[in-house]
């Protein structure tokens, strides 16, 4: 299908539905990501309402207006805090792949999102995609590593949505890494995993 | 030092001096400059130099400790003794002139700190001897005219002396300074050419962009590696069939010097 054994060096896995390790890898540094960014963004508004009730010892008393009052108990509600954060994800995930294909992750990664056609994946598909997210974090990651034993790499959100994920460069394994794996698997047949894709 | 010194005293003590003067000379400032990067240098070379002695003392004690375990062992010390004569007959000659004028340098100043405390006592002893006689040399009459010549010369030299310590305090400060500034802009001058030059710019963009690309090429060709191993040994583990004997997508992303984000 790819290439022979005897030429390993010649694999090239570009368009390939991309595996468990690279996605994982990809959706980690997502989350980083999300993480900054609203670490980010609680700073700023922890620091901006202090600040501003911090001017009452200069003689301005901003506590005793109402409408501060009423925005402080806004962003201290914890389904505000919740409704905030999941805003932000679903920006941050939407937003990248309708313009791009990919997230920042997946595009340190080399992978990128395409409709099971090959096409560039479109606002709604992507909504769905996002959406498809609960019924895979609800089972506890399972619906995430189907993708290992899927035949066409797909998690439950991929599938519900009708998406692939695949690599987007010239993607070759690395044999000195795989040899020193294959150091500690004796009993496995180490050519096959550095030939098999 | 006294390093608050009425900067308004300054005219007056050159113009002892020369009152034609100018302040602001060339040769004034490049005095100055060199006078205080010589103290500036003096300063945090004597400040490393304190920091050396304590490391090196650090190390003596350990070696030390070391010759009195072996001390302690056996009756090594006198092998240990004929281990140093041997290495250092062992060594060429140059190299044993360089240790022996080290050797002799280090040496003469712990004699000379040495005799200094026996040195003292004596001239001491002497001067105690000396003085009844230099006393009543001093009382004769015919010496009185001599010694009242030599207390004005006395007197002027001290008076000469205290505006050269005068004069010394606010050029120390000036030179001081002086030095900071040259040292400051410079190093301001230099971080700026580093900063604006565009080679430069470029050279560490380029380093550190062709690092960060093999930082991520090598992460993902990992990444594949781990995806292919992982996906086997599961595969094989649930009987199913190897990723291997499954058809690749229909469509493709070609291979070769096509963008990595074109579909085809």
């Amino acid at each position: 299908m790819l290439n022979s054994p005897s030429k390993p060096k010649n694999l090239n896995l570009k368009g390939y539905y991309a595996g468990v390790i690279s996605r994982l890898l990809a959706f980690i540094i997502d989350i980083l990501i999300v993480n900054i960014v609203l670490l980010f963004i609680g700073w700023l508004v922890s620091t901006s309402l202090g600040f501003i009730q911090n001017l009452s010892s200069l003689g301005i008393d901003v506590m005793s207006l109402n409408y501060f009052t009423k925005i402080i108990t806004i962003i201290s509600d914890p389904f505000f805090i919740s409704a905030f954060v999941l805003i932000i994800i679903y920006i941050y995930f939407i937003f990248f792949v309708i313009f791009s294909g990919h997230t920042p992750g997946k595009a340190i990664l080399g992978l990128r999102i395409v409709t099971t056609e090959g096409k560039k994946i479109s606002f709604t598909r992507s909504t769905i995609r996002f959406l498809a997210y609960i019924p895979t974090l609800l089972s506890f990651g399972i619906g995430f590593f189907w993708l290992i034993l899927d035949d066409q790499r797909q998690t439950w959100h991929d599938t519900l949505s009708g998406t692939f994920v695949v690599y987007t460069w010239e993607a070759q394994p690395d044999e000195k890494f795989l040899k020193g794996i294959f150091a500690d698997f004796h009993d496995q047949p180490s050519q096959d995993f550095i030939t098999d894709t | 030092m006294n390093n608050q010194i009425d900067q308004n005293t300054e005219p007056q003590i050159h113009s002892q001096n020369n009152g034609t003067r100018k302040e602001n000379s060339g040769l004034k400032s490049f005095s100055r400059l060199l006078i205080g990067t010589i103290i500036l240098g003096m300063e945090e070379l004597s400040d490393r130099m304190n920091k050396w002695e304590q490391i090196t003392r650090g190390s003596a004690n350990m070696s030390s400790s070391e010759i009195v375990q072996d001390e302690g062992q056996s009756d090594n010390f006198v092998k240990s003794r004929v281990l140093i004569q041997d290495s250092v007959k062992s060594n060429d000659i140059s190299d044993n002139i360089q240790f022996g004028l080290i050797g002799l340098i280090i040496d003469s100043q712990t004699r000379i700190q040495a005799s200094s405390h026996i040195l003292m006592p004596i001239s001491s002893t002497i001067n105690r001897f000396t003085r009844p006689f230099i006393n009543t040399l001093s009382r004769l009459p015919v010496v009185s005219p001599i010694q009242k010549r030599y207390a004005s010369l006395v007197e002027r030299g001290e008076e000469e002396l205290n505006r050269l310590i005068l004069l010394g305090r606010i050029e120390y400060e000036k030179s001081h300074q002086m030095a900071e500034i040259a040292i400051d802009e410079t190093f301001d001058e230099a971080v700026d050419y580093l900063a604006t030059n565009k080679e430069i710019q470029e050279l560490i963009q380029s380093q550190g962009v062709g690092l960060a690309g093999e930082v991520v090429d090598e992460i993902r060709e990992r990444a594949v590696s781990a995806d292919n191993f992982i996906d086997n040994i599961v595969r094989s583990l649930l009987k199913r069939k190897p990723r291997s004997k499954i058809p690749p997508p229909q469509y493709g992303i070609k291979s070769g010097k096509t963008r990595s984000t074109e579909l085809s």
